[in-house]
């Protein structure tokens, strides 16, 4: 606990701008949503016909899942502040909405009978009676939207428009506790502070409440102006279309690419490239580079989306990167008494190749054809599809993390060697992350799964800085390196690489990168900030 | 005043109101009179066009309430409520402001008419204007009610069940200031209630309403000797000695008084007429053997026909002395 506040107290000034974000996102966000709810809410209290519709359709939107909804905004908003601020709006309608209707339509009858009985309009018993009366439903409305969103508002960090979110996600994503502690705690402390001041407005006399009322205006603008002023700072400088115009490049980069040491941070090490970019979540960034939103953005060089989006993979040529070549890792023990079992898999020697594993996750992430068929269809293309045997051996268990190029690769283990080995095959998908699966294969649980010698390195063995520097440049000796150290450490047996390499790489516009002629990242020099 | 023209309502296929046609006349303090579900409260909004009927017209001082502007019609018509109404977030100064304000009057009118009427119901302005509903009693929270009712004067008061939210000795004091208050003397009063106490005690006269039909229009005294049928007979049967004590007046008494001589020959159309026959008679026996308002008692006699001659409010007392001393057997006569 304490290094969690000492970290907070380092990056004080990064927290407390992206708190600073965070909260006005979430401000903006509900008084946006209040202008429109509570009109709203008061039109369909009136006209009831419309509030099953109305009603319907802003809980419709509350179950729009955040990645989602970023995704189809991005070709009409762009990325940064305006789809955040947007998604946000959009989530707290509801909470608004439905609070602002119930309060009105629960107002004691009595009371709007003796509005109309001593003659008053309408509209005259909306605003003198029914609106202030429901005044502390709409209130408590306004203060679940506020609370939610303080939570939501995380997603600001998927589309580059920064809040705590960054430190969370970076956190998550790298395995930080720390890290994601500082973020969470401050969104908390959020949370509790507004939830407490919204209870105190709840719960004030009704004078006090008129009192407050008569100071909204000014009590509202203070905090407006400033945090639009925000807004519009960080608005023109983050969205990628303008930066473009400008002749400058942006970048988006995940959480984890720029918490990482083979990351950002080697970028700038080993280049001394200073890209301006913001932090967005992988499953918006590719969307974005394609929709000219950002123009270069750090992915990973099989991933099936570099087909979809026509992206183009730039060359490494300093070797920042460290490299990430598949290959089983399996048990001593399990060769020992199966030795044919290596000769099979070994088979599958240089037999990968970037471009081919780029398409097999294609074709099961995007084209959502099953890990088993494009499998069987890799192997049979390259002659080595064999029918299973009759069992008559040991069952041999294979582990996968959790995405479709494990799922793919395990496949392909499991048919080789029902194919050419009487051993069964088990296989166990969906381990998680590299501690879930790394720990399962050294207590046994699973016999083996594929690694990449990149992770190897870094995640499993650790060693310092220099040594693994030393390593990135050459694949080779990373290879035998991380091979004689699990060998020693681990018992456990590095087979042949695949020969793809599934690094970290930046990846253009093809399009874009061709008329730029830019093939490799040293050709991104040009367009490093210089400051 | 206010004439209601073969009203009717219905509420899915039920008639609330069936067949309403009835004449309040300026002045009065009209009460209508029925069980919950009768009909009257949904006839009572009518007048303010809180309820539209499906048939029939209100005129208000001859003219079709349907063609005046609902607000307009509402502000000068006073409306008081079984649960008071009062807006909680309003103070007593700012509820009772409602209808001037509406009609711009200037603030200086308004508070002065406040603290007239404010000190009228007994309440002092300073302590009570601005305090918020929930900080006053029940009874007190009524007479706001009324003050707001009241307060642009309008010659016309709609009074929805107005004391059925208080505690019986409230109600008795409330009811008392009915019937002194100055404020109310010149107003004509639509009052609904299902308290047939307080009907005979406030009415001038009453209108009692049965499954949404108007059983009998009358002075409340007109309920309890001539009943129109079994329903009403049956309505009062319970009360009907104390009513009795409550309404009867020495001219109501006249009649019977008069028939002692021939006794025999009058119809005995009702119970009721046989035992006030009965006790007018006893009463005639008491004075006549041993007491001393004996001697006030005179007879007459017109055209041929007796009649007595004495202090009313001599009589009165004794009467009601006798009647008390008799209840038991009285009860039992009538049961």
């Amino acid at each position: 606990m304490p290094s969690v506040f000492e970290y907070m107290f380092t990056e004080r000034a990064r927290l407390f701008e992206q708190l600073i974000q965070h909260a006005s996102l979430t401000f903006l966000s509900v008084v946006l949503a209040a202008m429109i709810a509570i009109p709203l809410g008061i039109f369909i209290s009136q006209f009831k016909k419309w509030s099953g519709p109305i009603l319907g359709f802003s809980g419709i939107l509350q179950t729009i899942p955040s990645l989602a909804l970023l995704g189809i905004l991005i070709p009409i908003m762009g990325i940064g502040y305006a789809p955040a601020l947007f998604s946000l709006f959009l989530y707290a309608i509801m909470p608004i909405l439905r609070n602002t209707y119930t309060g009105i339509n629960g107002i004691d009858e009595q009371l709007r009978e003796a509005a109309r009985a001593m003659g008053m309009s309408r509209t005259q018993s909306l605003i003198k009676v029914e609106i202030p009366l429901a005044m502390p439903v709409i209130i408590a409305g306004l203060r679940t939207a506020t609370v939610i969103n303080v939570g939501v508002a995380t997603l600001a960090a998927y589309i580059g428009a920064g809040g705590l979110g960054e430190f969370i996600f970076g956190g998550i994503s790298l395995n930080n506790p720390t890290m994601m502690l500082a973020g969470a705690i401050p969104a908390a402390v959020l949370a509790l502070v507004l939830d407490a001041v919204f209870s105190l407005i709840q719960h004030l006399s009704a004078s006090a409440l008129k009192k407050l009322f008569r100071w909204a205006p000014v009590l509202l603008i203070i905090p407006l102006a400033y945090l639009s002023n925000g807004l519009i700072q960080r608005n023109t400088t983050h969205t990628g279309h303008f930066s473009y115009k400008k002749n400058s490049f942006l970048a988006g980069f995940t959480p984890e690419f720029i918490g990482r040491s083979d990351g950002y941070p080697g970028l700038l090490r080993l280049y001394n490239l200073k890209l301006k970019h913001v932090v967005i979540n992988d499953a918006i960034m590719y969307q974005a580079v394609y929709e000219k939103k950002l123009d270069i953005i750090s992915g990973y060089s099989t991933d099936g989306r570099l087909k979809t989006y026509k992206l183009k993979v730039l060359r490494d040529d300093r070797h920042v990167f460290p490299p990430y070549f598949a290959a089983p890792v399996i048990r001593q023990v399990v060769i020992k008494a199966n030795p044919e079992i290596k000769l099979v898999l070994n088979q599958l020697k240089g037999k990968i190749t970037d471009s081919l594993m780029t398409e097999m996750n294609y074709k099961v992430d995007y084209q959502k054809q099953s890990p088993e068929k494009v499998a069987a269809d890799f192997l049979k293309s390259i002659g080595l599809y064999h029918a299973p045997l009759t069992v008559s051996g040991p069952t041999i268990t294979i582990g996968a993390k959790i995405f479709g190029e494990q799922q793919i690769l395990v496949n392909i283990y499991s048919m080789l060697i029902r194919g050419y080995t009487r051993c069964d095959t088990r296989l166990k998908l969906n381990l998680g992350g590299t501690e879930i699966v790394f720990s399962a294969l050294k207590n046994g649980s699973i016999d083996l799964y594929p690694e990449y010698t990149g992770t190897g390195l870094l995640v499993i063995l650790k060693p310092d800085l220099k040594t693994s520097e030393l390593l990135f440049v050459d694949q080779e000796k990373l290879y035998r390196y991380v091979q004689s150290e699990f060998r020693k450490k681990y018992q456990l047996e590095w087979l042949e690489p695949h020969g793809f390499n599934n690094s970290y790489a930046l990846m253009m516009r093809k399009s874009q990168a061709d008329s730029m002629s830019v093939n490799k990242i040293s050709d991104l020099k040009r367009f490093s900030e210089t400051e | 005043m206010i004439n209601f023209k073969q009203i009717y309502k219905s509420y899915r296929g039920r008639f609330a109101v069936d067949n309403l046609s009835l004449k309040i006349e300026e002045g009065e303090l009209f009460v209508l009179l029925g069980e919950s579900g009768s009909g009257k409260t949904t006839s009572l909004k009518m007048v303010n066009r809180l309820i539209k009927p499906d048939a029939g017209q209100v005129l208000l001082n001859n003219i079709d309430i349907s063609e005046i502007d609902a607000t307009q019609l509402r502000k000068g018509i006073g409306y008081v409520m079984q649960f008071y109404g009062l807006f909680p977030h309003y103070t007593v100064k700012e509820n009772i402001a409602i209808v001037p304000v509406l009609l711009n009057w200037d603030k200086e009118k308004i508070n002065r008419r406040s603290a007239e009427l404010m000190a009228v119901f007994g309440l002092d302005p300073i302590r009570y204007l601005h305090r918020f509903p929930a900080e006053l009693s029940g009874g007190q929270q009524q007479r706001i009610g009324m003050i707001r009712a009241l307060m642009a004067s309008p010659p016309v008061l709609l009074m929805d069940e107005p004391l059925g939210a208080l505690d019986p000795v409230t109600r008795n004091s409330i009811r008392n200031e009915f019937k002194t208050l100055e404020e109310l003397k010149n107003k004509t009063i639509l009052m609904v209630t299902h308290d047939i106490q307080e009907a005979f005690i406030l009415a001038d006269r009453i209108g009692l309403m049965f499954e949404g039909r108007l059983i009998q229009v009358g002075k409340p005294i007109d309920f309890l000797l001539h009943p129109a049928s079994k329903i009403v007979t049956d309505f009062f049967k319970d009360q009907h000695f104390s009513l009795m004590l409550e309404c009867i007046t020495f001219a109501d008494l006249l009649p019977e008084l008069k028939s002692i001589r021939e006794f025999r020959s009058i119809p005995l159309s009702t119970k009721h007429f046989i035992e006030l026959q009965d006790s007018a008679r006893k009463l005639l026996e008491i004075f006549t053997i041993n007491s001393d308002d004996f001697q006030h008692i005179e007879w007459k006699s017109v055209l041929g026909a007796e009649f007595l001659i004495l202090n009313k409010e001599l009589f009165m007392n004794s009467y009601f002395r006798y009647l008390k001393k008799r209840t038991l057997t009285f009860t039992n006569v009538s049961s």
